[in-house]
């Protein structure tokens, strides 16, 4: 059966990140507070970074059970990492864990039991910044992904499929990204093809929709696209999706609009249990 | 799933809990826990230690200076604070002087104790226990033989514990088997806990992959869920003792197991790491390898506990029991019988390609050998000792025999099986040892599939491309064939109206033409006044028929010249075109009368008052307006056509494109399917390499065996049995 390879520090797995960092992402999006698209997305990368730190994590350390690339495109399509992490594609995570390229302090509104609010500062590390400029070269993006995936597959052949994770507007400018996208799922471990989910930041309005299994809902043909584009996700994934709470079928794809994202790395089995609770 | 008692809740994510953590002044209220420093990670966030159902986090209280595990849960657990609370008075009334070490560890399941969000969440609040994992302490202590033994002992007395309790940990592995400083074993994580109190529930997780036995199911929550875990912790930990070296020749480095995983239990005799226990030299290593694998796919409820009085090493009861292969074709150790219960339903552990050890059960052949034996070597010496055979023909039974043996030590099934196995152990071995060549054919295999999946997808675009373009210039042709035919219509429309025009034009001149014409009927010339022309002369102009203006059309007259006279002859046009002279009337008469048609034509058309009737217009109108409506029929056709066409080219586009992405899809299909395969290899010589050891280690065995199924020994077996 595909996709229950055990993910260990012996047999790890690779996650790509494509981060769209084109002109358009300096738009707003969001309601009370607008947000720049660039920043939505820069900070879902960072707690993505996080979440998967602290999911890795083990008394002595953070374990590479990820080796992890973020890479952006715009005007230029390369590795997105700044600090010294600068210009890596893959990387292991323990040593994402230990370099974030800083560590803002951030203040947050939080309740304080007694029915007000307090400011509270808490700690958030930074990997990547948010960039625009430029098109959205989604076609060298993916292909790029696809080298990454390639050399994945050849060098751990009976690992987890390596995960390709695009967040984006969805516009590409460097014509229909499906073939591209279908090039990257095209390559395959001994436990299954590569996996590619997107997340579709947009202004296009329409509400937030994860992981739905079909385009029905969505607001516009760029997101259908991005749907289309989408693996279904692997069983164990659904399962796990449904034990949360989420409507699930056997055509739910890896789709996430205008939605938090972070839960992808909820959906990563590591290594040890003997199957999901059904 | 399982039905989800109590409501269903999302928890927080482990990322959540450590940034709540970072503020435990605020995310806490129990006041050991209220403003307790966390331990921090190298860039100074509190740091997790996650596992797939919570993070637990260290924290040292501001009150007390205590230090805690405190387990935050990132998944929803059914009834989960009810089966704390069971768990919890259960284990309250072991009593710690009674238990064999103190594995119990102290914890508080406090409900809505920290805020992430606006939200409470129940964290676990436990005593930190000062401890490694198992799988750590292994690491560095390996080589400590008498540690390991002991910690065996350790262990088994602690299964011993759970079982007398009736109590299953549901997890037993290296990450929740903690070794304390003094050698004695912790227990963590008491999630999937059964005690008798939680009878009757579903279990909550199925337990660490790699100690489970493949037959585990939801279903198996009760006190024999630890079973199948307890053996294989146990092995691991025995054979360790016994040989140090297994450590390094079976366990990966960071590998989430001991000596034995997974696909070892769900597959024995495809296993690569089981050979080197089952023939390891040791005994016991040997009895109990072979123990866990017969017990892979059994129900967990037919396992048999731990033997329960510590094994004291170095002299194993195991050691000197029972024969390895015991002749009734049990392979269980004699201490185990009894606690093994009789088996039918187990899928096939025996691991079909592995030689017996000894001859058993004789054949006919081998009894004929085995007479024919003696006769020929004592009965020829003695013959030839009394003369009565000649001393050189002496060899020739003997050879014949030797032969014989030969040929039925050669057909036993041990030695066929022995000879098979060797064969293919030392395929295995060059596949090993010469990974290169097969690596790079798989290397240059790879390489060509990825370029002809290159040039597919280029042919895929080109075809794209071409079937877009067809479309387009049909497109196309069908609109310029439309607006064509519209010009030509438009232009005998736009001529209409000036026909139309010039069709009452013609209507009307034709009537009036005919008014004229009547009226001259009626121009008598009998009643006509005209100069110089009498009634006789009328007489002779009604007697040439012409009596009235429209018997005529017009005179001639013609100048004659004879005999130097010059005369006019007048000659009078008939209608109808006939000229006639008429006697008396000369060219002034003929004036005359012709001025005086003209007269009457002038006044005819003076008086003609008329105009198109009605009905003659709407008759010319009314077939004008046919023909119009005809051509915009014939608009409305080629426009129609030109949408059909469209159509078709459209449909043909549509067509086109699903057979090319069915095509494409198929293809697509495929290259999965080629590359899982090309993976697969990759793995099997990866694996043929990390196998070398184990095929050498069974290579050594075969030789062993074969010393064991020599021809001395068969002839030994032929003649006595054994
Ligand atoms: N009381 C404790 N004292 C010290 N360390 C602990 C304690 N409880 C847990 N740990 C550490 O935290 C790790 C994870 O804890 P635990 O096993 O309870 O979490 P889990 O999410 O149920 O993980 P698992 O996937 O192993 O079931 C343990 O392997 C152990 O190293």
């Amino acid at each position: 059966m595909a996709y229950t390879a055990e993910i260990s520090r012996t047999n790890p797995t690779c996650i790509v990140f494509l981060v769209d960092q084109s002109t358009s992402m300096t738009d707003p999006i969001g309601g009370e507070v607008p947000q720049k698209k660039a920043d939505v997305v820069a900070d879902a990368i960072n707690r993505l970074l996080t979440e998967l730190s602290v999911k890795c994590a083990k008394e002595e350390g953070v374990r590479d059970y990820f080796h992890v690339a973020v890479v952006g495109y715009g005007a230029t399509v390369g590795s997105a990492f700044a600090g010294a992490l600068t210009g890596r594609d893959l990387v292991p995570l323990s040593e994402v864990a230990d370099n974030p390229a800083r560590v803002d302090d951030r203040t947050k509104k939080v309740p304080d039991g007694a029915g007000g609010l307090v400011e509270m500062s808490v700690k958030f590390p930074l990997w990547m910044d948010p960039v625009a400029h430029g098109g959205t070269p989604m076609n060298r993006a993916l292909k790029y992904a696809e080298t990454l995936v390639a050399g994945w597959t050849e060098r751990y052949p009976a690992s987890f499929p390596p995960i390709v994770i695009n967040l984006t507007d969805g516009e590409s400018t460097d014509g229909d990204p499906v073939e591209a996208a279908n090039s990257i799922t095209a390559h395959a471990t001994a436990d299954g093809t590569a996996l590619l989910f997107n997340l579709h930041v947009s202004a296009s309005g329409g509400s937030p929709v994860s992981f739905p299994d079909s385009d029905a809902d969505l607001p516009d043909s760029h997101a259908s696209t991005l749907f289309q584009m989408s693996s279904p996700l692997p069983s164990h994934m659904r399962s796990y999706a449904a034990s949360q709470g989420q409507k699930v079928s056997e055509t739910t794809r890896g789709f996430v609009y205008n939605a938090d994202i972070t839960s992808v790395v909820q959906f990563l089995d590591i290594g040890t249990r003997a199957t999901e609770l059904r | 799933m399982a039905a989800a008692a109590g409501p269903f809740r999302q928890f927080p994510t482990g990322g959540e809990y450590s940034e709540a953590m970072q503020n435990t002044h605020l995310c806490f209220r129990h006041p050991e826990l209220k403003g307790a420093v966390p331990e921090l990670t190298k860039i100074h966030t509190p740091k997790a230690i996650s596992g797939a159902f919570a993070s637990v986090f260290s924290l040292t209280s501001a009150a007390s200076g205590r230090r805690y595990a405190v387990k935050c849960f990132t998944r929803h657990i059914p009834d989960q604070e009810m089966r704390y609370e069971a768990i919890s008075k259960q284990l309250v009334t072991l009593d710690s002087t009674a238990l064999s070490q103190p594995w119990k560890m102290g914890f508080e399941y406090l409900p809505d104790a920290i805020l992430v969000g606006a939200e409470r969440y129940p964290v676990l609040k436990m005593e930190w226990v000062e401890a490694v994992t198992l799988s750590a302490w292994l690491d560095t202590h390996h080589h400590d033989s008498a540690a390991v033994a002991r910690l065996a002992d350790r262990f088994s007395e602690l299964a011993a514990d759970l079982v007398a309790h009736d109590i299953a940990h549901g997890d037993l592995q290296h990450g929740n088997l903690l070794v304390a400083d003094d050698g004695t074993l912790r227990l963590v994580d008491y999630d999937g806990m059964y005690v008798p109190a939680l009878s009757g529930r579903e279990g909550t997780e199925r337990g660490h992959r790699n100690y489970q036995s493949p037959a585990r199911g939801d279903e198996d929550f009760d006190s024999h869920m630890d079973r199948f875990s307890a053996w294989v912790i146990f092995l691991a930990l025995k054979a360790v003792a016994a040989d140090a070296r297994l450590w390094a020749q079976l366990h990966e480095r960071h590998g989430e197991y001991l000596l034995l995983a997974e696909d070892d239990f769900k597959n024995p005799s495809a296993s690569s790491r089981f050979p080197a226990l089952l023939a390891h030299r040791d005994q016991t290593v040997r009895d109990l390898a072979d123990q866990v694998r017969s017990l892979s796919w059994q129900p967990l409820d037919a396992l048999p506990p731990l033997p329960s009085a510590p094994v004291s090493a170095p002299t194993l009861p195991l050691a000197s029991a029972a024969p390895h292969s015991a002749d009734n074709g049990s392979t269980l150790p004699s201490w185990m019988s009894g606690h093994l219960p009789p088996v039918s339903s187990a899928p096939p552990a025996e691991d079909p390609d592995a030689p017996p050890t000894s001859f058993t059960g004789r054949r006919a052949l081998d009894v004929l050998a085995a007479v024919l034996l003696p006769i020929t070597v004592f009965v020829p010496a003695i013959l030839c000792a009394a003369g009565v055979l000649a001393s050189l023909l002496l060899p020739l039974p003997l050879t014949a025999t030797a032969f014989l043996t030969w040929a039925a030590h050669r057909t036993r099934s041990e030695t066929r099986l022995l000879r098979k196995h060797v064969r293919a152990l030392t395929k295995r071995r060059w596949q090993a040892t010469h990974p290169d060549k097969a690596t790079n054919e798989l290397h240059r295999q790879r390489m060509e599939f990825d370029s002809a999946e290159t040039k597919r997808k280029a042919e895929l675009t080109r075809a794209q491309q071409e079937l877009l373009d067809r479309h387009q210039r049909e497109v196309a042709a069908a609109d310029s064939g439309k607006i064509k035919k519209w010009a030509a219509i438009d232009r005998k429309v736009s001529s209409l109206d000036g026909e139309l025009r010039a069709a009452m034009d013609q209507a009307l001149a034709t009537e009036r033409a005919t008014f004229v014409q009547e009226e001259l009927r009626k121009a008598r010339i009998a009643t006509a006044r005209l100069q110089g022309i009498g009634e006789k002369l009328k007489g002779s102009l009604a007697m040439y028929g012409i009596s009235a203006a429209a018997d005529f059309t017009g005179i001639r007259l013609i100048s004659t010249n004879s005999g130097g006279y010059a005369s006019t002859t007048a000659l009078i046009v008939k209608t109808g075109g006939r000229e006639v002279n008429i006697k008396g009337i000369g060219a002034a008469k003929a004036r005359t009368l012709d001025a005086w048609r003209q007269a009457q034509i002038s006044a005819a058309q003076s008086r003609c008052t008329i105009r198109l009737s009605s009905a003659r217009r709407q008759s010319i109108t009314s077939d004008f307006e046919r023909r119009r409506a005809q051509h915009s029929d014939e608009r409305r056709k080629a426009e129609a056509d030109a949408a059909t066409q469209r159509a078709q080219a459209q449909q043909r586009l549509q067509d086109g494109r699903v057979r090319l992405s069915a095509q494409d899809a198929a293809a697509l299909r495929l290259a999965q399917q080629q590359r899982q395969a090309f993976a697969q290899r990759a793995l099997q010589i990866q694996e043929s390499q990390a196998d070398l050891d184990s095929v050498n280690a069974s290579l050594a065995e075969a030789r062993r065996i074969r010393r064991a199924l020599s021809h001395a020994r068969y002839l030994r077996f032929a003649l006595t049995g054994h």
